[in-house]
């Protein structure tokens, strides 16, 4: 599970790793929220594959967990406060 | 008939006093025993902020609900969280299909012991 980025030939050479493949103890769940929050960006965006290192397999549970955990607001859909509080002033 | 295993979510009102929180929880478990579904687990969480305002409120009280029954039992439960308005949110998730009870009653057991053990195994590791 290592992927070394060919792209950067120069000093980075990072060994990414899925962190759910490494630690088994690491589980998947949407009523979690603090794990989750690990993979999503200050907006409240998933965080890519590309980026957190993530197996496929596990990005997709992540990705269902996250969305899942959005459904029951453990997890923002988005972070706009200041669009938000302009609209309500209307 | 197989049953499932499912588990509901479900946010109720955060300013009822506790005598109609606790009418809340029991009226919908015993809405699943009477529709022939058994219940694993009761969590209540209690009072969180919720991620995104819901209905004007910017907290909640979580209950957890897991339980087993058939298909139908979810919809019926699902119908009756909708109709009341002291529930803000819901949600239900299948974790399991044809689950044996028995089996179930096992895991549950061993689990609640197996906490104590675990709860050892986490302190040595630090």
């Amino acid at each position: 599970m290592m992927v070394i980025n060919h792209r950067s030939k120069r000093i980075f050479i990072k060994h990414k790793m899925c962190r759910f493949c490494a630690d088994p103890s690491l589980k998947i769940d949407y009523k979690e929220p603090k794990t989750l929050a690990v993979f999503t960006t200050e907006r409240g965006k998933i965080v890519p594959r590309r980026i957190s290192g993530n197996c496929a397999r596990h990005q997709r549970m992540l990705a269902l967990a996250i969305k899942r955990a959005r459904n029951i607001a453990l997890l923002p859909f988005t972070t706009a406060k200041v669009r938000m509080k302009e609209y309500r002033e209307f | 008939m197989p049953m499932n295993r499912y588990e509901t979510i479900y946010i109720v009102n955060p300013n009822l006093d506790a005598d109609s929180l606790g009418e809340v929880v029991a009226k919908f478990s015993e809405l699943i025993q009477k529709l022939k579904g058994s219940i694993v687990r009761i969590n209540e969480w209690g009072k969180r902020k919720l991620a995104y305002e819901v209905k004007r409120f910017d907290k909640g009280y979580y209950v957890v609900l897991d339980f087993c029954g058939l298909p139908g039992a979810v919809k019926e439960l699902e119908r009756n969280l909708k109709l009341d308005d002291r529930i803000l949110k819901y949600l239900t998730v299948k974790i399991d299909e044809e689950v044996d009870l028995e089996d179930l009653r096992i895991m549950e057991h061993e689990r609640e012991e197996g906490m104590e053990g675990g709860h050892k195994e986490s302190i040595e590791e630090e």
